[in-house]
């Protein structure tokens, strides 16, 4: 007539439960650390996407660079283009200082990644100009 | 078929003195000395279904006690047992015999209660029956007396298992702890089963976000591309926050911005001005404002040269 001691089931059924306790725990704070990494991930995918539509999309640049030099105050100035791989060049030889000061404020106004813009006074109406637009 | 082990038939009365050798097996009958019996006549169809009232039918016939219960049909009626466990195996244990040399229990009233006459137990008792109940008597008090010889003994199907442990904690209360914490371990483990399968879930799900956005596959990677990109935009705001402070600059009629060159890392601004207070001025105010250039003044142009 063997018996097992009560005392050794509630031992046994007690180490069980702070095993599996102890594990759940574990868990719990391994789920609540990849819960908060797929967010942080979620907030990175977004602000990329959101970087990208606005300040790295090359058909947006594209257009809204047509859309500008098309316009009225430029149609005539002079401006030259040149499309490179990743860039598009102005030039501006010589500008007058209304066109110059409307492209200059066009070209801050909207999202263009400008790599370099350098803008030389010749008179007291013109200037040159040359602006890098990255594509 | 029954597996269990088999021991040797013994009778044990509070008074009998036992030979016993260590490691030997018995099959015990245990005397009247060590139960309380009851006739019970009761509208009830299975014994199991009375047991629970077993407790209440011996209150106060017995003395104070933690008492297991037992009951089989007899007949019409029911034959009800009290026992205490701890004291019946106590004085099995100062007789030499200790649990585990026991393979089956069972009462003298189950085992004896056919016999036609009185069974000599010691010198000075017998078993009889009376109103179909064993009972242990003075030998003085039987007519007729046989020895007892248990070699050829049928026992009844009436065993009991003695429990060791009754006083700590009863096989009902053990059923109910074990159940309740198997309850809690059974939650939580599939509360485990349930986070681990979340873990996965959430360690799997950004893989998808990168390929539905046409990203690479990696955090790094795309950490490396956020990084990239963010640092080009704070550089274009700055651009434009620098720029728009240095075109609204004022300036005197005949003071001017001669040249204005952004190249990747620095802006280099010269401008036409009437005096070097002027120039002192606008470089202070540009201060003021938290852009910190490095400054020029020669023949007439200040050279301003920003970090970008």
């Amino acid at each position: 007539m063997k018996q097992i001691n009560p005392l050794y089931i509630i031992l046994l059924l007690a180490v069980i439960l702070f095993v599996v306790l102890f594990k759940l725990m574990q868990t719990k704070t391994e789920l609540h650390e990849a819960h908060n990494s797929f967010y942080k991930s979620k907030e990175m995918v977004h602000n990329i996407v959101d970087l990208r539509q606005s300040w790295d999309n090359e058909k947006n640049t594209k257009n809204s660079l047509a859309r500008i030099l098309k316009s009225s105050q430029l149609r005539n100035a002079g401006i030259v283009q040149s499309a490179k791989r990743d860039r598009i060049e102005l030039h501006g030889s010589s500008l007058d200082a209304k066109s110059a000061s409307y492209l200059i404020n066009r070209l801050f106004n909207e999202a263009f990644v400008i790599k370099s813009m350098k803008i030389r006074r010749i008179s007291k109406e013109r200037a040159s100009l040359d602006v890098e637009i990255k594509l | 078929m029954d597996f269990r082990k088999t021991g040797s038939p013994l009778f044990v009365d509070i008074h009998t003195t036992i030979n016993t050798e260590e490691k030997q097996i018995f099959n015990l009958i245990l005397s009247p000395s060590f139960y309380w019996v009851k006739h019970i006549t009761i509208p009830i169809k299975s014994a199991s279904e009375l047991k629970k009232f077993l407790p209440s039918l011996f209150e106060g016939t017995v003395p104070e006690g933690k008492y297991s219960y037992y009951a089989y049909p007899d007949g019409d009626t029911y034959l009800a047992f009290a026992y205490d466990d701890k004291k019946i195996l106590d004085i099995l244990s100062k007789k030499g015999i200790n649990s585990e040399q026991i393979n089956r229990v069972y009462f003298a009233q189950s085992e004896f209660q056919q016999i036609q006459e009185a069974i000599a137990i010691d010198d000075d008792s017998v078993l009889d029956i009376e109103d179909h109940v064993v009972i242990k008597l003075p030998k003085a008090l039987a007519e007729t007396v046989v020895p007892l010889n248990l070699d050829e003994h049928v026992f009844s199907e009436h065993d009991i298992t003695l429990a060791k442990y009754s006083h700590i904690a009863t096989t009902k209360s053990l059923i109910q702890f074990s159940l309740f914490m198997g309850a809690l371990i059974a939650i939580y483990m599939l509360d485990l089963v349930v986070s681990a399968n979340k873990i996965k879930e959430f360690e799997a799900a950004p893989m998808e976000l990168y390929a539905e956005h046409k990203l690479p596959a990696t955090k790094i990677q795309n950490e490396v591309i956020f990084e990239t990109l963010q640092k080009q935009y704070k550089q274009q705001i700055k651009i434009r926050e620098l720029s728009s402070e240095i075109l609204d600059l004022r300036l005197g009629k005949d003071e001017y911005i001669s040249l204005y060159d952004l190249q990747a890392k620095k802006l280099t601004v010269e401008l036409k001005l009437a005096s070097l207070k002027k120039s002192t001025v606008l470089t202070k105010s540009l201060k003021k404002k938290g852009f910190l250039p490095k400054e020029q003044y020669k023949n007439g142009t200040l050279k301003l040269e920003f970090e970008l």
